[in-house]
């Protein structure tokens, strides 16, 4: 009820300040134009990584090109305030300019001090700092834009002998601790305190240099000048930061995959993790709904949530069409008190401003429900969000959560699958299966007890009557079928691979047709296992289907393997021929055969906390398929221990060099037609004419 | 700088040339003035030559009159061939050329806000020359006729010669160069564009009060106010869409490399603009009559270029394109100009108006008017409310080794929601049917009267459809006939090629089909002619046609190149042919469809967001509400429903839904995954609540037009039909008032 009050309260404001806004549209230059249609489309993220599209997130609202009679020169950054009013850092005009919330000049300031700033950070006592690159120093303002301090280069030694001082961008928390981010300084942002004129106190949140498998082969080969050269070994530097009311940091760094964006607590740990973030991030905020937002340099705005899940991403480029809402060049984001994103443009001089809609505000709602554990609640916003976007993911999981809680576990279980919460699905999981066991664990133990009971009668029974001698006698004439015969050898072949390997060799005990149809099984169980085991397990985007990739890759596989190995055995005096190795290797891979069926079933019956079974199952069959193609390799060549390996290595080697081989023929083939193609496109062309 | 080395340039290619062309000119001058005996009559028909206006006739800034109309006089100046028109009750005029000369512009701006005719120069890869009738040498053979004047223009220089025919009469200004009386004939210069009094209506900075209005979606306004220079350009758009047959598809931003973010601007669906000059009450109407299928609207704030406001028309001729000679976008390409010029007519007529109409709801009543009386537009149709309620049958996602059905609304379903909807007193309704047919809606094209088994087959369908006609409701099946799904259907032959001769193909961004084609319009005569002869035998009658009714293109085919003209000509020929055996309705379609279709589906209810836009205003709703029933864009995807029902109110459009029976997240998997909400049963309450207002409403205005739109200050638009009734809509969150009435915030109230 106060929540509702406040919010009454807060419309009207709002429309105070729309109306304020209108009416010195004239005198303030600034264009009010409220758009209910975008340029963008807004989309938001499912839990494979694919995009879905959804209602507008935000609308371009208003586009604040000038500041009283200021117009902005190349404006590098800004904060928005609580109370409306802002500071805009106007880079070309090296001076800083206040407006209030309704952009009327307050003041100007800064004029004659700045050099070339980059960076600036208001904070909510109007103490500006500002981070001047060329002016190598932090300057501070107060609330009536007098400098009142100054800080240039550390002189501790901690700060780095031979490190420049080239400051870009500033956030200082609520003790006046400043964190810089420094041209060039890749030891992290600088945290300088304001006591003592200036105390250097050491570099914070570093980013990680990537250590992969080929960086560490390179740098063994590298020489020292060489390796100092490298640039993965150089950590990079972060673009833009902002901080929050508790004082916790946010960077954006460019190219760092899931680290682009960090949430760095007082130790510089980061606490968050993107599923999707973009390249070239440039600037970052925070919201107020624990919500970040992050704009890039191509235009595309950001809102995830605090875990780093993605809930919108909108805007983008203006290739020169002049459209409201499309950006140019980002340079910092802000949002206000009432969720408006407040986006800054340097090439177009202008502050961009966003209003969210009806249904992101429902989506906020739930959202701070849900932070904060109110599950009940936050389940009314959240069915609105699913009933105008069915398919908004977030929701979707936040509801199965919600549910969960309430112990609407039925309900709670497809939520999750449609939001691919595999944990919400485990739980949720959990709780369907013990419901069913509980209801019905007494008429499982009774089926199980009358078909114990069943087949033992039944075997008395034969042994007195011969019941099943029918069946037996069915069984050894299909057993008699040659192809049955051999098909039915691979449960031999799995226990005793070497005696069977014998057999094999010398006894022509299976044949490649009996090898071909165990491959066509195969590949039926890989497909079967791949699209439809339990959703848990699954690796596979639902609804995505490449069945006849799946079977080219299989039988491409078998061949390279099969034909390389024997290449190789055959120069290496082994004694196998080629359908013996063919039809061994087919054969090893019985328990694949074997054990897959269970682990099928149990994928569809485990959660989380038994899928330590389905694991098992795969180590337990990797570890057999291992075994007996080793053996297979080794009895039908009859080779020592230390020559298969030496094969199988071997074999190994000339698989990379066919598929490379493989590589550079396609290229240059497809040099090859794309010259001829051009050549007839143009004689065609030039005769057509 | 670059002018000048240009024009140099081009003296020293023309004295190099000079004897060569001078032949030809002198041929061509008397082809031009002796050819084509029936425009010439047509001309004459109307309007005899007369002798040039006494020396004591009245002038206006040097110009002379030369005719007058029953509120307009015209004024002429040989020098420039300028024009004046003045409203004859209060002496106020607008004018064709700059009379202030702020002297800030350099000369080739000079000449074109001077200059009647405006041409840009193709040579070579250069398209960018201009060429007009204030630096160029000129020849101009005048003609002055009872209502106009005639002039014909010759270029030396570039071989260049055409004829402008400008007569005054109480249907408007008609301004027209014939296609018979355009020569080129120098084979290194090509007309690239004609623009036709680009400067008429125009103002300096904010000298005079008002606005231009622009075909930008429903209708946009810019005021002709100071604009500081913000703008470096304005609207430019071509008239009935981008052409496809040209533009390459490849250049956008994609997100993350894959996903298609910025939309596409709003189409131009109706051939106009309009500049009022509201402190002068005298305003004018655009109204491309000929040459449209290959024309752009120009719409230009001061700062863009120079200080004046302008809109006109700018008619192409030919175009450079690209021809690559690899599939290899690296390897070679030509750069090469269009073999052929446009054959059209190029011909603007302004509608002047004056006194209290000299606003854009005077425009709206005018093109209105216009259209009527050229019987462009039924004035016979069924204006009363119904609520549109679409459905989506099926739709396929992939499985295994091809796809499988994903159904979300049966005919059977159908039935019931009509059932549903009835008991809670909705019966007034309008539907489309989409993806009933056997495969899915992507399926396309639809050859046969076959509906999906999944949707409960032809039986069902027909069943549905005569249910509805018995409860009387208008169920429309859905046929793209544009599209063409090459993994459903062999698209080797019979589709559209782009002008150099590459496939030309439409990116879904989707999963299941990654592409659609486009069919030749001779194939998509034959393959909605046949499908429409075997529906219509089976009793169907009602027909909703989409892709046709709203995209042009330039295309070759077989060796041969046709231009819009043809596409649009066999576009019009095929759906009056299938207008007169069916209930035909049409998707957004283009103004020069309009007189076939019994309903407007999907018109948009704002505009592209341009920066320069500084108002939007429901031009087309306007020009159409009360003669045709206008159906909005489907409500489900809007994020603001409030604001978007007040646009419904305001325009008087009625409200579409997208339907389905099961649950949209089935839709995931599929490529209507953009389908993200549609539920009935999440719909049921709102179409309820829609439907009552929005028919209250309707039902005091129905059969009227409006005749006065007014956005005041306070948020209030105000809304008045020709009955007397007004409609006040309050925008703001604030209850506010107007006239008298109070009107609470995001509401609207009815008077009268």
């Amino acid at each position: 009820m106060k929540k509702l009050n406040f919010r009454k309260i807060k419309n009207k404001l709002l429309l105070l300040f729309v109306f304020l806004l209108a009416f010195t549209f004239l005198q303030t230059g600034a264009d009010i134009n409220i758009q209910a249609d975008t340029p963008y489309k807004t989309y938001t993220i499912d839990g494979y990584g694919y995009v879905t599209e959804t209602q507008t997130a935000y609308l371009p609202y208003e586009t604040i090109i000038k500041i009283g009679d200021e117009s902005l020169n190349a404006p590098t950054d800004f904060t928005v305030l609580s109370d409306g009013s802002y500071y805009v850092l106007d880079s070309g005009n090296k001076r800083i300019i206040a407006s209030d919330a309704n952009n009327n000049l307050i003041k100007t300031f800064g004029e004659g001090v700045l050099q070339n700033p980059k960076g600036m950070y208001v904070a909510e006592d109007k103490t500006c700092y500002v981070a001047d690159r060329d002016a190598r120093s932090i300057f501070v303002f107060d609330e009536a834009g007098n400098l009142t301090a100054t800080y240039g280069r550390p002189t501790e030694a901690m700060y780095g002998e031979t490190q420049d001082f080239l400051p870009l961008k500033i956030v200082a928390n609520q003790y006046g601790t400043m964190y810089v981010i420094c041209e060039s300084n890749t030891n992290g942002m600088v945290q300088i305190s304001p006591v003592e004129g200036g105390t250097f106190l050491g570099y914070f949140g570093t980013n990680s240099t990537t250590a992969g498998l080929w960086n560490i082969i390179w740098r063994a080969v590298l020489t020292d000048a060489q390796r100092a050269k490298m640039v993965g070994n150089i950590p990079s530097t972060p673009d833009n930061m902002a901080i929050d009311d508790k004082g916790i940091i946010y960077t954006v760094t460019r190219g760092e995959g899931k680290e682009s964006l960090k949430r760095l607590n007082i130790a510089g740990v980061n606490m968050i993790s993107p599923d999707k973030t973009d390249d070239v991030p440039v600037a970052v905020a925070t919201g107020n709904h624990d919500n970040v937002f992050v704009a890039s340099q191509q235009g595309y705005i950001y809102e995830y949530n605090n875990e780093g899940d993605l809930l919108f991403v909108f805007g983008g480029s203006d290739d020169g069409q002049q459209r409201i809402g499309l950006s140019t060049k980002i340079e910092a984001i802000q949002v206000g008190n009432d969720d408006k994103i407040y986006v800054l443009d340097s090439d177009k001089a202008q502050i961009q401003v966003y209003v969210p809609t009806e249904f992101t505000n429902q989506l906020h709602d739930a959202l701070y429900l849900f932070s904060k554990g109110r599950y009940e609640e936050s389940m009314e916003p959240l069915s609105e969000v699913l009933k105008m976007n069915n398919l908004f993911d977030y929701a979707n999981m936040a509801m199965g959560r919600a549910l969960y809680k309430e112990g609407e576990y039925k309900q709670s279980l497809e939520y999750a699958e449609l939001a691919k919460d595999l944990d919400g699905y485990s739980d949720s999981f959990w709780e369907v299966r013990n419901s069913w066991l509980k209801k019905h664990l007494g008429s499982v133990i009774v089926i199980v007890f009358i078909l114990i009971v069943a087949f033992y009668v039944i075997l008395i029974v034969d042994a007195k009557t011969g019941l099943l001698n029918g069946l037996r006698s069915l069984g050894s004439r299909l057993g008699a079928k040659k192809l049955i015969h051999e098909l039915s050898y691979l449960f031999y072949y799995i226990k005793h691979p070497i005696n069977a390997c014998y057999e094999v060799k010398f006894h022509n005990r299976v044949s490649v047709a009996s090898a071909n149809i165990l491959v066509a099984i195969f590949t039926v169980f890989f497909i079967i296992n791949k699209y439809f085991c339990g959703f848990l397990v699954k690796q596979v985007r639902e609804g995505s289907y490449d069945i006849l990739s799946d079977i080219g890759t299989i039988i491409l596989v078998l061949l390279i393997v099969v034909g390389c190995n024997y290449l190789m055995c055959t120069i290496n005096e082994g004694e196998g021929k080629l359908k013996a190795i063919y039809c061994g290797f087919i054969y090893s891979a019985g328990p694949y055969l074997v054990l897959m069926p269970i682990i099928f079933a149990l994928s569809h019956v485990v959660t989380y906390n038994e899928i330590f079974f389905v694991q098992f199952g795969y180590f337990l069959m990797g570890c057999w398929i291992v075994a007996l193609e080793f053996i297979t390799v080794k009895e039908l060549n009859d080779y020592s221990v230390k020559d298969t390996i030496k094969i199988i290595l071997l074999t190994a080697f000339t698989i990379l060099i066919v598929l490379l081989l493989a590589f550079i023929i396609y290229v240059l083939w497809s040099q090859v037609f794309d010259f001829i193609s051009s050549l007839i496109g143009e004689v065609v062309y030039r005769i057509g004419n | 700088m670059v002018t000048k080395k240009k024009r140099f340039m081009c003296m020293v290619l023309s004295t190099a040339i000079v004897a060569q062309i001078s032949s030809s000119v002198i041929a061509g001058n008397t082809l031009a003035a002796g050819s084509d005996p029936a425009y010439t009559s047509q001309v004459l028909l109307e309007a005899s030559e007369v002798s040039a206006p006494a020396a004591n006739a009245p002038k206006i800034n040097d110009h002379v009159k030369i005719a007058e109309s029953t509120d307009y006089n015209l004024y002429f100046l040989e020098d420039d061939l300028s024009i004046i028109v003045e409203d004859k009750k209060t002496g106020k005029y607008m004018e064709s050329a700059i009379s202030y000369d702020d002297g800030k512009s350099n000369k080739t701006w000079y000449a074109a806000m001077k200059s009647a005719l405006v041409l840009t120069i193709i040579s070579g890869n250069d398209d960018t020359k201009q060429a007009d009738l204030i630096t160029d040498d000129v020849t101009k053979d005048i003609t002055y006729l009872e209502n106009g004047f005639r002039a014909k223009v010759k270029w030396k220089k570039y071989g260049f010669g055409m004829e402008l025919i400008v007569q005054l009469t109480d249907e408007g200004l008609s301004v027209r160069i014939p296609d018979s009386s355009i020569v080129e004939e120098n084979e290194n210069f090509f007309i690239g564009t004609i623009s036709m009094y680009p400067f008429l209506g125009n103002s300096y900075l904010d000298d005079k009060e008002g606005y231009i209005l622009f075909p930008d979606g429903n209708g946009g306004l810019i005021y002709l106010n100071d604009k500081e220079g913000t703008y470096s350009t304005g609207f430019s758009s071509m008239i009935y869409g981008k052409d496809y047959g040209f533009e390459d598809s490849q250049v956008i931003n994609l997100l993350w490399d894959r996903y298609e973010m910025v939309t596409e601007a709003e189409q131009v669906i109706a051939p106009i603009f309009g500049i009022a000059h509201t402190d002068d009450k005298i305003a004018y109407l655009g109204v491309v009559e000929d040459g449209a299928m290959r024309a752009s609207i120009e719409a230009h704030p001061n700062g863009v270029n120079v200080n004046y406001n302008r809109a006109f028309a700018k008619f192409v001729l030919r175009r450079n394109y690209t021809q690559p000679t690899s599939n290899n976008s690296t390897s070679g390409s030509l750069h090469l100009t269009e073999a052929d010029r446009t054959h059209s007519d190029l011909a603007v007529r302004y509608l002047f108006l004056s006194g209290d109409d000299a606003d854009y709801a005077g425009m709206a009543t005018a093109y209105r008017d216009y259209l009527v009386n050229n019987g462009e537009l039924k004035t016979s149709l069924d204006t009363s409310y119904d609520t549109r309620v679409d459905f989506l049958g099926t739709d396929r996602e992939s499985w295994l080794m091809g796809t499988r059905g994903v159904t979300m609304t049966t005919a059977d379903d159908i039935v019931d929601i009509y059932d549903d909807l009835e008991k809670s007193g909705v019966t007034d309704l309008f539907s489309v049917y989409k993806g009933w047919q056997d495969g899915g809606i992507n399926d396309l094209p639809i050859t046969k009267y076959d509906a999906d088994s999944k949707v409960g087959g032809t039986g069902d369908v027909k069943k549905a459809l005569s249910n509805a006609e018995s409860r009387g409701i208008s169920l429309y099946l859905y046929d793209d006939a544009l599209r063409i799904n090459p993994d459903e259907h062999n698209a080797t032959f019979n589709v559209v090629k782009r002008i150099n001769k590459r496939r030309f193909t439409e990116e879904t961004y989707k999963d299941v089909y990654e592409q659609m084609l486009f069919l030749t319009p001779a194939r998509s005569t034959k393959l909605l002619n046949g499908f429409v002869n075997k529906y219509t035998k089976k009793k169907g009658s009602n027909l909703a046609v989409a892709g046709i009714s709203n995209a042009l293109f330039s295309y070759t085919y077989g060796g041969k190149t046709y231009t819009r003209f043809n596409t649009a000509e066999s576009y019009e020929t095929l759906l009056d042919n299938v207008a007169e055996k069916t209930d035909l309705v049409l998707e957004q379609p283009f103004s020069y469809l309009w007189h076939d279709t019994e309903a407007f589906l999907d018109m948009p209810m704002y505009t592209s967001s341009f920066m320069f836009e500084d108002e939007s205003v429901p031009f087309l709703s306007l020009v159409l509400k009360g003669v045709m029933p206008v159906y909005s864009e489907y409500v489900n995807f809007e994020a603001n429903k409030t604001e978007f029902f007040l646009k419904l109110v305001e325009t008087g459009t009625f409200p579409s839904f997208y339907v389905t029976k099961e649950n949209t997240a089935d839709l995931l998997y599929t490529n209507s995954n953009d389908i993200y909400s549609a539920q009935y049963d999440v719909y049921k309450d709102t179409i309820i609540s829609y439907t009552n207002s929005l028919k209250e409403l309707n039902s005091k205005t129905e059969g009227s037009t409006i005749v006065e739109h007014d956005i005041l200050g306070n948020g209030i638009t105000r809304v008045i039909y020709s009955n007397g009734v007004k409609v006040y809509v309050n925008y703001s969150q604030d209850t506010q008032s107007a006239d008298g009435t109070t009107v609470e915030g995001m509401s609207y109230k009815i008077v009268g």
